[in-house]
């Protein structure tokens, strides 16, 4: 009996397969993946302090620009056709063939967490063992680091394909809008004068309405350790995640339901 | 309705995910909103205020004050409620060993006190955790989130270089046996190595004074031969250069280099701060006051921050020697 498909074969094999083996987008996933040894190795070697120099160089890992531009290069087929803003081609082509709008949103998702994952904890791995070999004994791979790998591949690959999903320049809008939140908080933590005019204090509460209510939309890393030491604290940590996860997944079905393709650009 | 190419629908998937994102953004909303304050409970540290440390400063002699500073719009600020301040460990060690201040910026109470802190301390972004003396020398600062963890650590090297500042207190005085009682009992023995440079310099002279050179030079020599061996694969065979820092500033302490070579060793204004102040306190042991005081001035105008170790020890002897 056939079963429902939620994942397309031909999809994931031509994400995390054919792409890898094409030069343009293989060669940044393994210079990525190669990135934290090369750190760990010139910053153990010149350093006075190579424990601390170490545990500086596993902070690649929490980094957040990492998740997505590994997330872009297993979703997005821009550098693989060279038209890296442009519509995505394989798009067009895959809605002559029938699949539904949630399978390939679900493949593309999966796609991008499976990649990212993998690469990391293959860079993670091969990064252990440079510092073993420099003499390293405190690093910090353990259950919680490679779930912390997990959950924050996840968000990110859920995140860039709802900007995947949406006409290029709303993805870019929406992009901006949201980093924009988030960051005019730690702008606000910079300048907290307590004199200032009334007009600039009405601008400051608007400004920072935004950053409270959407600042969180744009997702930051998760250290799973910090959920694990205290749930009860962390609640609203998991839930703005999980409401970030569903709600990427939601617009992405949805902004690829309503919108209209062009078959003539095949 | 959509059907994949065996016939079934998935239609139920996009369904359910609506479902799930309603669910939790309900949640997220009332999270962040009515149920804030339900989730947010009282940290157990016991946090006072800034006229709470007025009306105590003689009774915690002994405690080091801990100066969180915290605004209600800051995020980072929050989660350091909800998540550091509520783990067992954090509240423990704070209450061990400090008197915990929490300085809300930007509040109309205690306007006029808050506003002087921040000037007194130098800050510039918030959260940010001032770590000083009882009698309000700085001793040590960190801005950011900070997890459980690194929190704990964080505390406990304040309190390590707390050694070092009531030892500063007493070397300007020039009640040497006084300062080397203030020191951390691990570094006089030696099983604790001096990691920074001025720490390193107030030992030094600590002993020099007390008639210990020899002693001194030894630990300066082990710390010297170990960042050596550190940075050996930096250092070009034959070459003309100043070696890496701080290495220069060793050799100067050692006597192995004059002042001229130490100046041309470093051009970044943090080194040069230290290096003011190493010159200064020779000059102060050779009986050259004026010059002494002129180069402690030099050493506080070159801290960018006015919180640094090079930047509290000048200040500190200006004021011991200015008229």
């Amino acid at each position: 009996m056939n079963k429902p498909s939620l994942l397309s074969p031909t999809l994931i094999r031509f994400n995390l397969w054919e792409k890898i083996r094409a030069w343009r987008v293989g060669i940044p996933i393994f210079l990525f993946m190669g990135l934290p040894c090369y750190m760990m190795l010139i910053s153990v070697i010149d350093s006075t302090e190579p424990e601390l120099a170490a545990k500086n160089v596993w902070h690649i890992y929490d980094n957040a620009s990492i998740y997505f531009l590994l997330a872009y290069l297993f979703i997005s087929d821009g550098l693989l056709t060279g038209r890296p803003t442009g519509e995505p081609e394989t798009l067009n082509l895959l809605f002559t063939r029938p699949i539904t709008r949630t399978c390939y949103v679900l493949s593309k998702f999966f796609c991008g967490f499976i990649g990212s994952s993998v690469v990391l904890l293959i860079s993670a791995a091969m990064t252990l063992g440079i510092a073993t070999t420099l003499g390293i004994t405190e690093n910090p791979i353990d259950s919680h680091f490679i779930l912390s790998i997990f959950l924050n591949s996840l968000i990110f690959s859920s995140f860039y394909v709802c900007l995947h999903a949406m006409p290029s320049m709303l993805g870019l809008i929406a992009y901006l809008f949201f980093s924009g939140c988030q960051t005019v908080g730690d702008i606000m933590s910079i300048g907290y004068s307590q004199n200032a005019p009334t007009f600039f204090k009405h601008v400051k509460d608007a400004i920072l309405f935004f950053n409270y209510w959407f600042g969180d939309v744009f997702p930051s890393t998760v250290d799973f350790s910090l959920i694990a030491s205290s749930f009860y604290a962390c609640t609203e940590l998991v839930v703005v995640y999980l409401s970030n996860l569903s709600l990427f997944l939601f617009f992405a079905i949805f902004m690829l339901s309503i919108r209209e393709f062009s078959y003539g650009a095949d | 309705m959509a059907r994949t190419n065996s016939g079934k629908s998935t239609l139920y998937i996009p369904i359910l995910i609506s479902i799930a994102m309603a669910l939790l953004l309900v949640a997220r909303i009332y999270i962040k909103g009515p149920f804030q304050t339900l989730l947010n409970p009282d940290s157990q540290i016991g946090w006072k205020s800034i006229s709470d440390l007025e009306r105590d400063k003689e009774n915690y002699h002994s405690s080091l004050v801990l100066f969180d500073f915290s605004a209600d719009w800051c995020q980072p600020c929050k989660r350091m409620d909800k998540v550091t301040f509520q783990a067992q460990d954090v509240v423990k060690k704070v209450r061990e060993s400090f008197y915990p201040v929490k300085v809300i910026v930007g509040s109309e109470h205690e306007k006029k006190s808050v506003t002087d802190l921040q000037t007194k301390y130098s800050l510039f972004s918030i959260p940010t955790f001032v770590v000083t003396l009882p009698s309000g020398e700085w001793v040590y600062q960190k801005r950011g989130f900070f997890p459980p963890k690194d929190f704990i650590k964080m505390l406990d090297n304040a309190k390590l270089k707390s050694y070092f500042v009531r030892a500063e207190l007493k070397m300007a005085k020039q009640d040497y046996k006084g300062a080397l009682a203030e020191l951390n009992p691990d570094v006089v023995s030696g099983k604790k190595q001096i990691e920074d440079e001025i720490p390193m310099m107030v030992y030094f002279h600590i002993l020099k004074n007390l008639g210990r050179l020899d002693e001194a030079k030894v630990a300066v020599k082990k710390r010297f031969d170990f960042v050596y061996s550190k940075k050996k694969n930096a250092i070009q065979p034959g070459s003309d250069k100043p070696l890496p820092w701080p290495l220069p500033f060793y050799q100067y302490l050692l006597g192995e280099l004059d002042e001229d070579k130490l100046m041309r060793a470093t051009s970044a204004w943090y080194q040069k701060s230290e290096i003011n102040c190493a010159i200064a306190l020779n000059a102060l042991e050779n009986n050259q006051k004026d010059l002494a005081l002129k180069t402690f001035h030099k050493a506080a105008e070159s801290s960018y921050y006015s919180n640094s170790d090079s930047f509290r020890l000048a200040e500190l002897y200006i004021k011991e020697l200015e008229p």
